[in-house]
């Protein structure tokens, strides 16, 4: 015998494995005490960090000079200035923080189901890489 | 259950619902959405281009000048100007996210929007201006 409560689709179990949505912030990690977790800060707060320095950048370097006339003289002339270099480094480790904390908070949710820790180490492999590449970079045009 | 009254309907569940005991939404939509991502994606391609191109800066100048020279390409040129408004918005829809709380969601929302179109196709001419001046004597 079969009974009408157990079918029902309101009752019926979700499988432990299911994935959420990845937009779903419903699953997001959250401290013990309900506050976000420390991803969840380190991803507003370079969001607010980007606010400033992506703008700058987005103007500086597509806006105000043609890309296809950057030539490696003109960029040496542009790191000639540190501020210059600065706001490039800036941009670049800020914006992979950024990436990597929010993919953190939609990846790793608490409760286990949907966990994608392949998708938040490959993009903190590449990430370091980038960074550590640039730092490089500039550590070299410095001296 | 089969009786006199038939099948018993499913909307009589008596099952607990996890999503009655959940706390309430904050006010606003804060959720990131596709509109978040996808052009999330764009900025982080572009934050990739720039690490990129600086170290190819440092490693082979002729190469870095001749790859410039290369986004004189009409495509390349949309290429980046989607890119730039996919920055833009970005950080108009984290803007919202951040600051939309209780009945001032849906003037952010149309905020958002205004100024999408409001900065984003200027900026995105800007960005092709190159190109739409050489279209024409």
């Amino acid at each position: 015998m079969t009974s009408g409560v157990a079918e029902s689709p309101a009752t019926r179990a979700v499988p432990a494995d299911a994935d959420p949505p990845f937009g779903d912030e419903s699953h997001t990690t959250h401290d013990h005490d309900g506050e976000p977790g420390w991803a969840s800060s380190l991803a507003r707060a370079t969001a607010w960090a980007l606010l400033a320095v992506l703008p700058v950048h987005v103007v500086t370097e597509l806006v105000l000079r043609d890309p296809a006339g950057v030539t490696a003289a003109s960029q040496l002339r542009r790191w000639d200035d540190p501020a210059w270099r600065v706001l490039d480094w800036l941009l670049v480790v800020i914006g992979c923080l950024h990436v990597a904390a929010a993919v953190w908070v939609r990846a790793q949710p608490a409760d286990g189901p949907g966990s994608k820790p392949g998708l938040v180490a490959g993009l903190a492999v590449v990430s370091l890489c980038v960074v550590a590449s640039l730092t490089m970079t500039m550590v070299v045009v410095t001296a | 259950m089969s009786g006199p009254l038939g099948d018993a309907p499913p909307t009589i569940a008596t099952a607990p619902d996890d999503r009655a005991a959940a706390p309430a939404e904050p006010a606003g939509d804060r959720r990131p959405s596709l509109g978040t991502w996808i052009p999330g994606v764009g900025c982080f391609v572009y934050v990739l281009a720039v690490a990129a191109d600086r170290v190819l800066f440092e490693t082979d100048g002729v190469a870095h000048t001749r790859r410039h020279a290369d986004l004189d390409h009409p495509a390349a040129r949309v290429l980046m100007a989607t890119v730039a408004v996919a920055c833009l918005i970005h950080l108009l829809d984290g803007l919202r996210r951040c600051t939309a709380v209780g009945g001032a969601a849906r003037w952010a929302g149309h905020l958002e929007a205004f100024l999408c179109g409001a900065l984003g196709v200027p900026l995105a001419v800007a960005v092709l201006w190159p190109w739409l001046d050489g279209m024409w004597p």
